[in-house]
């Protein structure tokens, strides 16, 4: 695969301290979401009681259908949804949620192998998801063996030029670098990964596995404490 | 078809096995200082506030909560004891699709308080919370 360039000269190491800044402050982020929307339903006083379980039910399982779809599209706030429901369910949920975005982001790899580009971007555009088409479209336009290399510099991500050789290293790595929602998010990536044909379905899917976990690993860990 | 005679001796013996069981049955609830009772007030979420209005009665043995029993728990037997002027009580409440709910509490002469456990196992989670009750004596109309 060629990644020449994208390799760049020497990297300042200033850029690897702002992505641990970026990570660290992700983890803040979702310590804080815990703490705060645990106060909120304490200070808002909600109950919950066995009389409104069929409501609970189905709300969590709408919440849930809709995190699948909106984490498998690009620039769709589905990550945000995640969080909540972590955030919401005991570590029970955390595995569902895990296993949702597995899921969501299989369907977006999917889309994006299986649906023709001039399909996909029609679909994008009748509704209304121009930003998500005129990605595609671009990221179309870029040769095969320069796509990572192009990925990885629209998130601006200064990563050592040896990661890139590994075309698995780097879907794990867009999947969890902060910002990579300039490149449409988990849906985005998933859609152009599984456009580019250089993963195969059972490859995709065990990246994709790994990739994710850390955040509910995560989230599970703090529940704990 | 049995003779006659057979019938009277065995209907005599079906009443002769029988008459103890009616006096201990009867002691049971007459040593039950809650049978009879019946409390009405408001209960909530620990730590909230005011949710609603339940009742909850003792009789025959069983414990029931009015307004649990809408949502399918229970009645189910309850457990007591004394402690001093005071009578503690338990009950664990089964519905066939919502989990059980498990109360304790404190009688204090005309004054219930105690607190019940939600615990319901789901796909997306275990339910488990806490509520409480405090209840005034309410005599039958």
């Amino acid at each position: 695969m060629q990644t020449s360039d994208h390799s760049g000269g020497s990297r300042p190491p200033t850029s690897w301290v702002a992505t641990v800044i970026k990570l660290a402050v992700i983890v803040l982020v979702i310590i804080l979401a815990n703490i705060a929307v645990s106060d909120l339903v304490d200070r808002l006083g909600i109950q919950i009681w066995p009389e409104y379980m069929e409501i609970l039910d189905r709300a969590i399982l709408v919440a849930m259908v809709l995190y699948i779809l909106l984490m498998s599209l690009p620039f769709l706030p589905g990550v945000e949804i995640g969080f909540m429901l972590m955030v919401m369910l005991g570590p029970k949920g955390v595995a569902i949620v895990y296993i949702c975005t597995v899921l969501a982001l299989m369907i977006s790899f999917s889309v994006g192998r299986l649906i023709p580009l001039h399909h996909l971007v029609s679909l994008l555009e009748w509704l209304h998801f121009k930003r998500a088409a005129s990605l595609l479209t671009s990221f179309s336009e870029v040769p095969p063996e320069n796509r990572l290399g192009y990925l990885t510099d629209r998130v601006s991500v200064k990563v050592v030029p040896s990661i890139l050789k590994h075309r698995y290293l780097t879907l794990a790595l867009l999947l969890n670098l902060p910002g990579n929602a300039l490149i449409g998010g988990g849906g985005g990536i998933g859609m152009m990964a599984g456009m580019s044909r250089l993963y195969s379905y059972p490859v995709c899917f065990l990246i994709v596995a790994a990739a994710v976990l850390p955040v509910p690993m995560f989230f599970i860990l703090s529940k704990s404490l | 078809m049995l003779p006659f005679i057979h019938q009277v001796i065995f209907c005599a013996v079906l009443f002769f096995l029988s008459v103890p069981m009616v006096p201990a049955d009867t002691q049971l609830i007459k040593d039950d200082p809650l049978d009879g009772l019946k409390f009405q007030g408001q209960t909530g979420e620990q730590g909230k506030g005011d949710h609603h209005l339940d009742t909850i009665t003792f009789r025959n043995g069983k414990f029931r909560s009015l307004d649990c029993e809408e949502w399918g728990f229970g009645p189910a037997p309850y457990q007591f004891e004394r402690a001093g002027d005071s009578l503690h009580f338990s009950a664990t409440l089964p519905s066939p699709d919502r989990g059980t709910l498990k109360w304790k509490g404190t009688i204090n002469g005309d004054i219930a308080e105690g607190n019940f456990r939600w615990q319901h196992k789901r796909w997306y989670g275990d339910i488990d919370r806490q509520y409480w009750f405090k209840g005034t004596r309410k005599k039958d109309e």
